[in-house]
């Protein structure tokens, strides 16, 4: 079972990711959709996917629940059985996670998974809204502290018990936003300076203006197979090797502690079994940072250093470009953008233009080993995912 | 065999019926103006060409009415002043927020007791709120913390009042307060210092940015709001 092959992705789809006022979210898909088509010719869309996945956390963005089979529709699958799942900022995680199950299970050869959110079009106290409905109600929703303020009251515990510094926090934006430059689709192509993002207007101290990730239209998708037939395909596979998901008391008050993500920690650690590896084996990773505090305590969740050390790892520049261990290539949902539902499989996508070595200016040399860390809320849903190049 | 409902009255507060149906009358859901924008659009970034979209602005609102459900104590307390929580009688587990079935795994969804808590507390972790609700801007910078109260297990998030930004920290002491006019949600609960607060280690660089960033908050409250 160790190391073996759950599914393989043969193809994958990523639209623009940031403000894009004039299209629907069912066209931002469609747009992620043909781009996964047109990388793969031996695929009969119609004739080959059996089912559909999406991610998509809020019907209340455009007033439009039934993602589903709105995807399937306008991605040109009528009649293919479509499902949406929803775990907030983990919702196509989960999605990912569910269309394993459907491959590995033996019930489907070809599926295709994805996700989608459009929300730059809805003012931001609206969308702080509907982000604050993926924590408990009513005990973290009405009590006065926003939800940059919940990873805010992470950060001050971390620094608290480990000595992290806001100047590590600010490394982390620094290197996303290098990455991001070299992204053509990510919403922010540009580099920042530790100073620019020290000095930005603070959210929620310590956070600050560039410690928090974007708001962002966008959508991501994949296919995937069995491993077998995945030569069917492509010659240049990407075999999903191990797949966890956790959960967690929806509300954070409850959670001994504040340092770290305990569904992303035992998420980590049923991925890593089913693929046989352990952290010092992953070459390249993309993780949750919706907040820089994050991806510090994301380094530490997934044993890339122990617990406090996640500081200094950014500040040693281990995680960036040609570091030791790349985290985060595409710009992260830092830089190259956060549509929530979209995330997760627009992780998995970096993952797989890294493992087949599309990824241009930003391709980290030789890459075999990749990961994906997704979260939802503050931490109550949890994926991680694992890939072995083909 | 008894039913749950009917519901029978006990008490109410009652709505402001015409606040809503003036809103819906006036302007219901109808667009209230539009715009046609040019954009780039394409199959992929190689192939963009201008293109345009009508975006209308169209309101929409929620009026929720909804159940507190089997916590509805812990509301109804705050409107007498009082601060409740649970306790689970089989593993002494004692929540705040309040939790009807214990979550211990080896209780089994034991249901749980009421308790009346001190107004008392520690501070379990903060933030300094300088983009705040809406609602509640004029008050930045504002301190969020979550406090654990005496004798619970868990956090109960709260606002904190008469606390110099700079000094709150991890493991102050606090006294809990309930508004004087509770409207029936958590917003009636903040916090204010119990102890002289030690404030956290900073390095002088970090010193100066704080105090820096606070006065940029105090300046852009008081150019929005007039006087705080």
């Amino acid at each position: 079972m160790k190391g073996k092959p759950l599914a393989s992705i043969v193809s994958a789809g990523l639209s623009k990711f940031g403000k894009i006022d004039g299209l629907y979210a069912r066209e931002l898909f469609a747009e992620a959709a043909k781009e996964a088509y047109e990388r793969c010719p031996n695929l009969d869309p119609k004739r080959d996917i059996k089912a559909l996945f999406i991610g998509h956390m809020g019907e209340s963005y455009e007033h439009q629940g039934h993602t589903g089979a709105t995807a399937a529709d306008w991605a040109g699958l009528l009649h293919v059985p479509a499902t949406r799942t929803e775990a907030a900022c983990c919702s196509s995680g989960v999605a990912l996670k569910a269309a394993v199950y459907a491959v590995a299970s033996g019930l489907c050869d070809v599926v295709m998974v994805g996700g989608v959110e459009k929300m730059t079009h809805r003012s931001t106290p609206e969308v702080t809204e509907f982000l604050a409905m993926a924590s408990d109600f009513p005990f973290e929703q009405w009590h006065g502290i926003t939800f940059p303020g919940l990873f805010a009251l992470m950060a001050t515990a971390h620094m608290h018990k480990y000595g992290t510094t806001e100047k590590q926090m600010a490394q982390i934006a620094v290197k996303n936003h290098y990455n991001g430059s070299l992204n053509p689709k990510a919403q922010m192509q540009k580099e920042i300076t530790l100073e620019q993002a020290l000095s930005s207007r603070v959210v929620a101290w310590p956070l600050k203006l560039y410690d928090c990730s974007l708001i962002t239209d966008g959508a991501s998708c994949l296919i995937l197979t069995k491993p077998e037939l995945a030569k069917r395909y492509t010659d240049a596979p990407v075999h999903i090797i191990g797949s966890g998901q956790a959960s967690d008391t929806i509300g954070m008050y409850e959670r001994e502690e504040f340092t770290s993500i305990r569904a992303a920690k035992l998420a980590a650690k049923t991925a890593y079994e089913m693929a046989g590896l352990t952290p010092s084996d992953i070459d390249v990773a993309e993780v949750h940072d919706c907040f820089t505090i994050a991806e510090i305590i994301a380094y530490e969740d997934l044993g890339f250093c122990r617990p406090g050390e996640g500081g200094r790892m950014a500040e040693n520049g281990e995680t960036a470009l040609k570091g030791r261990i790349p985290v985060n290539t595409s710009g992260g949902l830092k830089a190259k953008g956060h549509p929530v539902g979209a995330t997760g499989t627009a992780q998995a996508y970096e993952i797989y233009l890294q493992l087949t070595g599309q990824a241009e200016k930003r391709q980290v040399a030789d890459a075999e080993i990749g990961l994906t860390h997704n979260v939802g809320g503050s931490g109550a849903t949890a994926t991680v995912h694992i890939y072995r190049r083909g | 065999m008894k039913q749950p409902g009917p519901e029978k009255l006990l008490k109410e507060q009652k709505i402001d019926e015409e606040y809503w149906a003036k809103w819906e009358r006036e302007g219901g859901w109808r667009p209230v103006g539009w715009k046609i924008v040019e954009m780039n659009d394409g199959p992929t970034l190689n192939e963009l060409k201008p293109e345009q979209f009508m975006i209308v602005h169209r309101p929409h609102a929620n009026f929720y009415h909804h159940s507190y459900g089997k916590v509805s104590k812990f509301f109804m307390g705050l409107l007498e002043g009082k601060l409740y929580g649970t306790k689970c009688p089989k593993c002494g587990l004692v929540y705040c927020p309040p939790r009807a079935h214990c979550y211990n795994p080896k209780c089994k969804l034991q249901e749980t007791v009421w308790i009346e808590l001190p107004k008392r507390g520690e501070v379990y972790s903060y933030t300094v709120m300088a983009i705040a609700w809406p609602s509640m801007a004029h008050l930045q910078p504002l301190v969020g913390a979550m406090v654990r109260i005496e004798g619970t297990n868990t956090c109960l998030p709260m606002t904190m009042r008469d606390i110099d930004p700079e000094k709150v920290n991890i493991g102050l002491k606090v006294n809990i307060h309930i508004e004087k006019k509770p409207r029936g949600d958590l917003l009636d609960v903040y916090a204010t210092p119990a102890e002289e607060p030690k404030p956290p280690k900073r390095t002088p660089e970090e010193l100066k940015r704080f105090k820096e960033d606070m006065e940029k908050t105090r300046a852009w409250v008081k150019k929005t709001f007039g006087t705080k």
